[in-house]
């Protein structure tokens, strides 16, 4: 391509007036068609050319290594390109080999650099000074860390205690590992974030066939029937979307369940703004339909399904026939009409009918999803997946083509080198006896069991988790991580900051996404796929001859990688009279202690098919899954129920529960809607009384590990709150203006955003901006504002900002180029914990009441009340203590799942209990 | 022959910026600007509420107003069809931020220069495809040759119905929409707010986050430009001017029509400021001086005396030096001023102008040199005849400038040369009236017209700038 250039500019350059620059070599355009990817086989010598030097043609090397994202659970295949000259990552593209990606991100994967080169990252472990919380802290060696610590938990073991070394975690991102060294441990000490998250729907899932989470087929469905909002956020957002479109280009119907207009929904064919709480109305008159019209599955229905101990139990009567299985079917769901729907639903009914009818007709392409969303909003939200599963089952559309399968087909399980014993005790902490059908610990109420007396902690782990922000009720885990009493030793794993780790004894940092190893494999997609995250600048040094025998010789500062971290703690917590190392020894080498090398290189050698296909290349499994960092095991995965049945007590689809009426809720014996929900209309007719729904998430944010991406915080950085302009009308507020949002134990202020977009009486705040700190505290100014805590007296806590997000001069030239003020605000702290009573979820939708903030009162203010938090608490808890009913002395359903199981004896409440 | 384009399939776009950060991961655009970005609008009302989203960027137009424009060859269409750009030629003049229909460009804060998307030509050089194709989840951007009638997008815009935005805009855009609708592409079916459902929408941020190091941070807006204005105020420095922020602010108090913009990238607020209205004035002066008074001697109205002579001279090489800076200080590289001149694209009027201005600046000096050597006078009735047309072009030719920076009303006004040749001749006749006959009436009546013309010229520059273009 030739550049006009002037017989001026020659001269002018050669009489070095101006900088000689118009020879320079010019850009010759693509010589081949356009590519997405490099070949893996130049993966290590790959060349491109220096964007910010361009038209300049300024080559640089590059090594390409595979990873996986640790953004959100998905783990999305990333591709690090590893600078060769500087030996750093450049940038992250997606992973083309990984089958649950292909190749593509969302905006959080390429945005994984603004968190390695964060300029506020911790680099070094740190032991607090002064009092807990009171930001005062010094930087310790790696050794003094680990001594301390495993000093902490041989003393807590030897006591013999079985619930007092605690691992709490968020978001795992790998399979199995930490297990593992729970039980090597001999503790019961897992606890999770599942009770804010997935338990309403896993629980209605369960019920049906133990699986607790759908696998939608989106790509072939016919029909996509989502009341979750996985076009824009949630794992598994970015392959869900993928195949969710590529369902749609095929002809499929989106219909999608949602009271506020999602991306998502502002995608659908079908936008349903159905009241919360009220979908199980909804999808039982749809199963009506579909009985009425005679368009549901027989086959499935007669073989698959136990409809048999329904007859038996509840119509000894009638003949045992699918005649008259079908017909007692039709009268017991004959109150659900569409009338009655729309009523529940407060929609019209011309749209119960419209959308009915498009489900109806869907037959065995139905792929239907709900993790989160109205599941674990309401009161009873377990009746929601359980009714929209019975979609699935009457159109046989379990695990069909295009249908929605049980997540567990298509998860792969890895095999461990070492399987320690399961544990020896039970942990009433995390699985109290009231809560017997809980999917799972009851990690929400964790502080307020404490606070009862419930039992106590010496050593606990947090690991990306921080439910002082994520949390409802973040005052109760304030209270409770600052009692000594209570949390003998708390140790963040993070590799930010964040508000739990404010309250830590010692904070620990741990790579991100490409600075560590973890195994992944989820139900994006009707295949089963295994990925492989690992420490890419490892690889890098591998690849370059170079020997490293710890991630964190080539991670920032001395940031480790919890998988190293968990070996080397349990090998100094055992002093060799413990039987904990037997469990970190070496699989290939004789009594020596295992490598995280040789700990994947065993769990790849079991994967099915993987290590034929790395033979193949010539290579060993695990250097297939470095080169490639996914493989995978099966494309696809259908109709397994035909080989294996189902696993459940009956061997088929529990349409009749015998677990619910042992368990006390015989009136939940079938699926059916028979709680309304603690935000249904009837509830909320005080003056000014509203719906807060508070749970939902934005395209380019994670809960709380996304405040140091810059590019996300310029995207997203306040939450307003959304207000049907009829409500802001009767209210008196306008956009922009402030209002005060009282929740049953406290109040907050935010901004109003004034939308159509928003089902009126409903109001609604994302949960994914409201970020602080302290004074004293340090990390993610791009997103958290100052604020100052003051306790009131009486059990009164107040939260207030002093400053918004503010400019701040760093080697990253962009921090001072922050171009926004406000930081939203942290409305969770102010909501009460509402445990539900079967699936143990907490109950994210919170009954407000909305009026002008008073004199005095600004925005971004919070306050709680804590002896109202208590008592809330207290309310709740009585409900699930009143129907406690143990069967046998179980303590929860033996077929059902429970993470670290322990041992058979322990599942059952002895005498004295 | 290769022809680059892009197709935006909004039947898939699900708004997720995936495309905003990978581009930012590859070009390292800084904070507060971007070479593409998502649009959000809600329309219709609940429960018929819908939104939508759109992704805006560089047209890589078959006709780029841009390339015309830049008197550098900075911005240069290339034989494939991409429109690409050399920081190291930039002087930072901002036209083609004036030229662009598709608001696609920006000054880097980093260097200083313009910058937009180029298409990943670095990428393309080793044939792959840009950053943002490969990130997309639902694969809703495709690149490709659309000259090739079997490349994937050729096939696309074959078998679709596609658009464009502002199709009147005559840039022949390379852009197409599948699913576009008017409230989206049309930036005036919606107002541009102070405020976005996640963002602040700092008026701006662009053009204005070089000055980022010297704020200070008290200040608490979320206006952008009237947070450093005030800044900059703060700090006894020079205000930007306090007449663009209050139009920028009235603009703010409007009333929105029913589509609602629901999120967009920071706006890059006006981007000739003070300099731009106060050299046209100042030129005005120089040049309309000595046009009238040239006029005024060949139809034997004045007699020209030496004092006359040096007062027009004075009065011209004045205020062409005032101009000369005006115009320096106006660039985001006044470093590069000389490039204008030494790396020329002649298609642009910036380069042609300054030609004129140095043309006539050296009739004047000549002038002086021809009283300062008291040589033969009519000398200087033989300069006037170059220096006639010359002094008119000078004051006229910001009209044909402005006629090329195609995105502002300034393109479709006819009239804007005879408006500014106007303009020269009663500013040139005020200045010459006050030489010629300084009494008071003169006196009050020329500075009348020289106010009205600093004010009206202030209007011209501003005003269409309000406009956004996106």
């Amino acid at each position: 391509m030739v550049l006009r250039r002037s017989i001026i500019e020659r001269l002018a350059e050669t009489m070095h007036l101006i900088p000689k620059i118009s020879e320079r070599e010019m850009a010759t355009g693509a010589e081949l068609p356009l590519r997405n990817y490099p070949d893996p086989s130049n993966w290590h010598d790959h060349i491109e050319l220096d964007a910010n030097e361009w038209p300049k043609k300024v080559e640089r090397n590059y090594s390409l290594v595979p990873t996986t994202c640790f953004n959100c659970e998905s783990a999305c295949g990333l591709l690090a390109y590893v600078d060769k000259d500087s030996g750093q990552v450049a940038k992250f593209e997606g992973n083309p080999h990984h089958p649950g990606s292909r190749g593509r991100n969302c905006a959080k994967g390429p945005a994984t650099i603004n968190q390695i080169q964060d300029t506020e990252r911790i680099l070094n472990p740190l032991r607090r000074k002064g009092a807990r919380g009171s930001g005062d802290w010094e930087e310790i060696s790696w050794e003094e860390a680990l001594d301390e610590i495993s000093s902490k938990i041989r003393a807590s073991l030897k006591t013999g205690a079985k619930d007092r070394v605690v691992y709490h975690v968020g978001r795992p991102g790998h399979e199995g590992y930490a297990n593992r060294v729970l039980k090597a441990w001999g503790v019961d000490g897992h606890n999770s974030h599942t009770n804010i998250c997935s338990a309403g729907a896993r629980t209605g899932y369960a019920l049906w066939h133990k699986h607790d989470r759908p696998s939608p087929d989106h790509a072939n469905a016919k029909v996509i029937l989502l009341t979750s909002s996985h076009l824009e956020t949630g794992h598994y957002f970015n392959p869900h979307a993928q195949r969710i479109l590529e369902g749609m280009m095929d002809g499929a119907k989106l219909i999608v369940i949602d009271p506020r207009l999602s991306n998502t929904a502002a995608m659908a064919d079908h936008w349903v703004p159905t009241w919360p709480g009220s979908e199980p109305a909804l999808f039982l008159a749809w199963a009506k339909m579909i009985l009425d019209k005679g368009t549901y599955d027989r086959d499935f229905l007669e073989n698959w399904v136990n409809w048999e101990m329904w007859l038996e139990a509840d119509h000894p009567d009638e003949p045992r026939t699918f005649e008259s299985f079908i017909e007692l079917m039709k009268s017991e769901y004959a109150e659900y009409t569409p009338e009655f729907a729309a009523e529940e639903c407060k929609i019209p009914v011309e749209q119960v009918i419209e959308v009915g009818e498009i489900v109806a007709e869907a037959g065995t392409a139905l792929s239907a999803h709900v993790w989160r969303s109205a599941a674990i909003g309401n009161l009873g939200g377990w009746q929601v997946s359980r009714t929209l599963h019975f979609l699935n089952v009457l159109t046989g559309s379990v695990g069909t083509v295009g249908g929605t399968a049980p997540n567990s087909w298509a998860k792969y399980k890895p095999t461990l080198f070492d399987e320690p014993p399961d544990p020896d005790g039970w942990n009433e902490l995390h699985f109290p006896p009231e809560y017997t059908l809980a999917h799972f610990e009851m990690s929400h109420i964790l502080p307020h069991m404490v606070k009862e007396g419930r039992g106590q902690m010496d050593v606990y782990f947090t690991r990306v988790f921080n439910p002082v922000w994520t949390f409802p009720d973040g005052f109760a885990w304030m209270e409770m991580l600052q009692n000594e009493d209570s949390i003998g030793c708390h140790i963040a794993l993070t590799p930010t900051w964040n508000e739990t780790a404010f309250l830590a004894d010692y904070v620990l940092p741990m790579g991100h996404a490409s600075e560590r190893h973890d195994i992944n494999s989820y139900a994006t997609q009707a295949g089963k796929w295994v990925a492989f995250r690992q420490p890419v600048l490892r690889e890098f040094a591998r690849r370059e001859g170079k020997e490293v025998e710890f991630t964190h010789e080539v991670n920032p500062g001395s940031v480790w990688e919890e998988d190293e971290f968990w070996i080397e703690l349990s090998w100094r917590i055992d002093d060799g009279t413990m039987g904990i190392r037997e469990h970190f020894m070496s699989p290939y080498r004789e009594g020596e202690k295992i490598t995280v090398d040789e700990y994947y290189q065993f769990t790849f050698e079991h994967v099915p098919g993987l290590p034929e296909a790395a033979e193949k290349e010539g290579l060993t499994a695990l250097d297939y899954m470095r080169k490639h960092g996914a493989f995978l095991i099966e494309p696809s995965v259908y109709n397994v129920h035909e080989k294996e049945g189902w696993p459940t007590p009956s061997g088929k689809q529990e349409f009749y529960s015998k677990t619910m009426i042992e368990f006390g809720y015989p009136e939940h014996s079938i699926p059916h809607y028979r709680i309304n929900s603690h935000v249904h209309p009837s509830k909320l007719q005080e003056d000014n009384a509203y719906c807060l729904l508070p749970n939902f998430r934005l395209p380019q944010h994670i809960h709380s590990r996304s405040a140091n991406a810059k590019w996300l915080t310029e995207i997203a950085h306040k939450n307003p709150i959304w207000i049907h302009p009829k409500d802001a009308a009767k209210l008196g507020v306008s956009e922009g203006e402030l209002l005060k949002i009282k929740t049953e134990i406290g109040w907050f202020v935010d901004k109003v955003w004034v939308t159509e977009s928003i089902k009126p009486g409903v109001v609604a705040c994302s949960h994914h901006i409201g970020r602080w700190r302290r004074k004293q505290d340090r990390g993610n100014r791009f997103l958290s504002n100052t604020v100052e805590i003051k306790d009131l007296g009486d059990g009164k806590m107040r939260m207030r900002t002093i400053e918004g997000i503010r400019p701040w001069k760093s080697k990253d030239r962009d921090t001072n180029r922050i171009w926004w003020r406000d930081g939203g605000v942290h409305q969770n702290i102010t909501h009460a914990v509402q445990p539900d009573p079967i699936s143990g979820a907490h109950c994210w939708l919170q009954k407000v009441w909305l009026s002008k903030p008073d004199d005095g009162e600004e925005y971004g203010d919070v306050e709680v009340d804590m002896k109202k938090s208590m008592a809330h608490y207290k309310k709740w808890n009585d409900w699930a203590k009143e129907r406690e009913t143990h069967p046998r002395g179980e303590r929860r359903p033996l077929w059902m799942k429970r993470p670290l199981g322990p041992r058979p004896e322990h599942w059952f409440i002895t005498e004295e209990e | 022959m290769t022809n680059y384009g892009f197709v935006i399939d909004n039947r898939t776009c699900i708004g997720c910026h995936a495309c905003t950060v990978a581009c930012k991961s590859e070009h390292d655009v800084p904070i507060g600007v971007n070479r593409t970005h998502v649009k959000y609008i809600e329309t219709g009302t609940y429960p018929n509420t819908s939104r939508e989203f759109s992704v805006h960027r560089c047209n890589h137009c078959e006709d780029a107003p841009c390339t015309v424009i830049c008197p550098t060859n900075a911005l240069f269409k290339r034989d494939d069809g991409i429109v690409d750009f050399d920081s190291d030629r930039c002087i930072g003049c901002k036209s083609c931020m004036q030229a662009c229909p598709y608001d696609a460009l920006y000054i880097d804060p980093n260097t200083s220069t313009a910058a937009k998307c180029n298409y990943c030509a670095h990428r393309i050089e080793h044939s792959y495809e840009p950053a943002c194709v490969i990130v997309c989840p639902t694969e809703s951007i495709t690149s490709g040759d659309l000259d090739d009638p079997n490349s994937k997008i050729s096939q696309l815009i074959l078998t679709q119905e596609t658009t464009v935005r502002k199709p009147e805009s005559g840039a022949t855009p390379n852009l197409f929409y599948i699913k576009g609708s008017e409230v989206m592409l049309d930036p005036a079916a919606t107002e541009r707010t102070n405020s976005g459902v996640w963002t602040e929408q700092a008026f701006g941020v662009g053009h204005f986050a070089k000055y980022a190091d010297s704020r200070l941070s008290e200040a608490d807006t979320p206006s952008m430009i009237v947070q450093l204005a005030l800044e900059k105020k703060a700090k006894a420095a020079a205000p930007r001017d306090q007449a663009i922020i209050r139009d920028v602010m009235a603009k703010l108090g409007d009333e929105s029509p029913k589509a609602k913009r629901v999120y967009d990238a920071p706006s890059k607020g006006v981007l000739w400021g003070w300099e731009v209205s106060a050299y046209i004035w100042t030129k005005g002066i120089a040049s309309g001086t000595y046009l009238m008074a040239m006029l005024a001697m060949f139809a034997g109205i004045i007699e020209m005396t030496d004092t006359i002579w040096w007062s027009i001279i004075v009065i011209g090489l004045g205020f062409l030096g005032i101009t000369g800076l005006l115009l320096v200080k106006d660039l985001d590289r006044p470093d590069r001023f000389l490039y204008v001149m030494l790396r020329p694209n002649w298609s642009s009027w910036l380069v042609k102008g300054a030609y004129i201005l140095t043309g006539f600046g050296g009739v004047l000096s000549a002038s002086a040199v021809i009283l300062l050597f008291d040589l033969d006078r009519s000398l200087l009735t033989y300069l006037a005849i170059a220096g006639i047309p010359l002094s008119a072009l000078t004051g006229v030719y910001t009209a044909w400038l402005f006629q090329q920076a195609k995105a502002r009303s300034w393109a479709q006004d006819n009239l804007l040369p005879l408006k500014f040749l106007i303009e020269t001749v009663l500013i040139g006749s005020a200045v010459l009236a006050i030489i010629v006959l300084p009494q008071p009436l003169v006196l009050l009546v020329s500075a009348i017209v020289l106010g009205a013309a600093f004010v009206h010229g202030k209007e011209v520059v501003q005003k269409p700038q309000l406009v956004a273009l996106s």
